[in-house]
């Protein structure tokens, strides 16, 4: 029914009945009844048309009212566009004033260490999978061969340092074997008397030897030489015996490298990678 | 270019900017059509008119900016003075209801005392326009009034073209039956 609605509006709005074709006649008379009504909606139509012709006058003040209402408008708006103006300058300076580089050095010093750190955290991103395992096994093997190179100089170290404290035991010992020569003779009446007479004529001679001091220091001096070497090495086979618990410590008990060690310089990340 | 040389729409535009010429060129186009719309649509009113119209152009000051330069600039400005309308019925539909039975008896009364001339034709055919909905009566106002084609009132309206048809159709219809005491011609 609304598509012939429209046709019927249409027809109405443009044909008289007489100017229908007999097709567009038979379609009116069917939705409409009769010629008569179709006349009649053509009439009220038409004198519709004339009827709203009519205006009225738009009153004289209107316009003046409007103007000045966009006038008003007009002045706020511009008012708040100016604040806008201000509101942006006021912030950007307090932006300056606050980011400011030489405002502020030490975020320009973090600025740089940033910078600085970025490029080499994201070429090690950037390098495909592959190449991260790659470079993994290499800095493995190298770790690898850097605690044979120090284990190797540990034992070396070690070996010397016995040898020494060996030497040091054996010249200890023979002093002490001549001291208890010496104490055992001591006891015998001939020999004290003789020991006496010894020890006389050395007051003597150490009285000259006195004069004569130049050598005493020395054999001090060896002495004491002897006693820091002695210290030198005990500390030396400490500190490497301390050195390989550590190491110990940070292998694993299977033998392998821990991880932590070899991946000092990289983020857990990687390592779990 | 003067302001009479540039479209309504590239006025509007400028009208939107601030410019205070292309707003008086707008006015001086429309005010006087919009002004007649408002009085037929709200019970020919006169002042209810006028402060319609200013509010009209004072929406155009103040959403200038939401309109779309490729959109005909007067199917927009009716959709507006449309959309006003019906928030007017809606907030009136009581006292309209109220109204509607003194209504009644005073048509009938001029029935019968004046005579069946083209005054007379005009008066019953604008009380018979309050009698319809806000929707048929703005597409009645913006057909015969503005000579609105059907698609610029299915435009403004937001009905579709079909439906703007079958309204006017209905309102003819309407109309040829209660008017059948007038003679428009004569």
């Amino acid at each position: 029914m609304n598509d012939n609605e429209e046709k019927i509006y249409d027809l109405i709005t443009s044909k008289s009945f007489d100017e229908l074709s007999k097709g567009e006649q038979a379609f009116v008379l069917d939705n409409l009844g009769s010629e008569e009504a179709y006349a009649k909606m053509r009439e009220a139509n038409l004198a519709a048309m004339e009827a709203m012709t009519d205006d009225q006058e738009v009153p004289a003040d209107l316009k003046s009212s409007v103007m000045e209402a966009f006038d008003q408008r007009s002045q706020i708006k511009s008012g708040i566009v100016w604040w806008k103006y201000v509101a942006a300058v006021a912030i950007l300076a307090v932006g300056a004033f606050v980011f400011w580089p030489a405002g502020n050095p030490e975020k320009v010093q973090i600025a740089e260490n940033v910078e600085r750190e970025k490029p080499s955290a994201e070429a090690e991103v950037e390098s495909g999978s592959g190449t991260k395992d790659s470079d993994q096994e290499g800095s493995i093997e190298k770790n690898d061969e850097k605690l044979e190179v120090e284990e190797s100089q540990n034992s070396a170290q070690e070996t010397k340092a016995i040898e020494e404290e060996k030497l040091v035991d054996d010249n200890v010992s023979e002093e002490r074997e001549a001291f208890s020569d010496e104490t055992e003779a001591m006891d015998d009446p001939i020999i004290q008397s003789d020991f006496a007479e010894a020890k006389s004529s050395d007051q003597s001679e150490f009285q000259e030897e006195n004069n004569a001091s130049s050598e005493a220091p020395a054999v001090d001096q060896h002495m004491g030489m002897d006693k820091k070497r002695a210290a030198n090495t005990l500390s030396m086979s400490e500190s490497s015996m301390t050195s390989k618990r550590a190491m110990s410590a940070d292998l694993p008990q299977n033998g392998g490298v821990s991880l932590s060690q070899i991946g000092g310089p990289f983020p857990k990340a990687y390592v779990a990678y | 270019m003067s302001k009479t040389d540039l479209t309504d729409e590239a006025l509007m535009v400028r009208a939107a900017n601030g410019d205070r010429v292309a707003f008086e060129g707008i006015y001086d186009r429309y005010a006087g059509r919009v002004y007649n719309y408002f009085f037929k649509m709200l019970y020919q009113d006169s002042e209810r008119a006028k402060d319609q119209t200013q509010e009209l152009f004072m929406k155009l000051v103040e959403k200038g900016n939401q309109y779309d330069g490729k959109r005909a600039f007067k199917t927009w400005l009716f959709s507006i003075a449309n959309n006003m309308c019906k928030n007017i019925y809606r907030s009136e539909e009581v006292k309209k209801r109220a109204n509607e039975e003194l209504k009644t008896v005073e048509n009938h009364a001029h029935q019968k005392t004046e005579s069946m001339d083209r005054k007379a034709f005009k008066t019953a055919l604008n009380e018979e326009l309050e009698k319809f909905d806000a929707e048929r009566r703005s597409i009645f106002i913006l057909r015969f009034k503005h000579q609105l084609s059907i698609k610029e009132i299915a435009e403004s309206t937001g009905v579709a073209e079909g439906t703007v048809k079958s309204k006017l159709f209905y309102t003819l219809k309407k109309l040829s039956n209660q008017l059948v005491a007038f003679n428009p011609k004569s």
